[in-house]
């Protein structure tokens, strides 16, 4: 049985996915944390996403691409998504691989749930 | 390389398999800690290994276990030097679509090499394409 990656919780229409591992680099955790993003979005009722990282200290490309496809899904439904608690070294792979221009990220939770509004 | 005397270094093979590779990861990076290499450069070798290993093992190797990743790391207070050799047909790293392309923004694939490359000072493959050496100093 897949064990839980995130924690979830809901601030008015705001689903707020907090990560729980510290490392998200191993394969069978990636396709567990990011089966468990896209099912989120399954709901009709999880159109503003927020996905909280300030407890991840370590993200590998195979992590980005997860995020990459969770993207893809969130177009297609018509979501809005934005990412928040990122590390500033995580962050730096983010400007190297230019997916800071892909993905909205707000520094705190407070900002995401914010920005929304 | 330039010559150097090592204070630490790891060298072994190992049959295709991320657990192992994260042990080995693990083990340079409790060296860089007891040495108390910074945050930053902790972390930016951290990605520079896991992408090596990523890809001598799944796309080198195609992660079959009969076929062999052969590791080098060596280590002094300056800089830290890698070897990763894997057993498949080699790849060019300068075919790899640029992923930070318009076009390729959204593609699945080919950060890993832009990240080692960006992450340490110097990182380069043997002409067949299935060696990488790279290179990290440390910050004055």
């Amino acid at each position: 049985m897949a064990q839980q990656r995130i924690d979830i919780k809901k601030i008015a229409d705001v689903t707020i996915a907090a990560c729980r591992d510290m490392k998200l680099n191993d394969d069978l955790v990636i396709q567990e944390w990011g089966d468990q993003l896209l099912e989120l979005l399954g709901d009709k009722s999880c159109r503003k996403l927020l996905i909280n990282f300030e407890k991840v200290l370590f993200m590998s490309s195979s992590a980005l691409r997860a995020l990459i496809t969770l993207n893809k899904k969130v177009r297609e439904v018509g979501a809005v998504l934005f990412l928040c608690g990122i590390d500033e070294n995580i962050m730096e792979a983010f400007r190297i691989t230019r997916l800071d221009n892909v993905f909205q990220i707000k520094r705190t939770e407070d900002d995401g749930i914010r920005s929304f509004q | 390389m330039n010559a150097q005397t090592w204070k630490w270094s790891n060298t072994c093979s190992f049959a295709s398999d991320m657990a192992t590779a994260h042990k080995l990861i693990d083990q340079v990076m409790d060296q860089l800690e007891a040495t108390e290499w910074s945050s930053k450069e902790k972390f930016a070798i951290n990605m520079a290994l896991e992408e090596a290993l990523v890809n001598a093992i799944q796309h080198g190797n195609d992660s079959d276990p009969n076929k062999q990743v052969h590791f080098a790391c060596n280590l002094n207070d300056n800089l830290i030097a890698v070897r990763i050799e894997d057993e498949g047909p080699g790849f060019d790293p300068d075919e790899v679509p640029d992923p930070t392309d318009e076009e390729h923004i959204m593609i699945a694939h080919g950060r890993g090499v832009l990240l080692i490359k960006n992450f340490v000072t110097r990182a380069e493959w043997n002409e067949k394409g299935n060696i990488i050496e790279f290179e990290k100093e440390r910050a004055v």
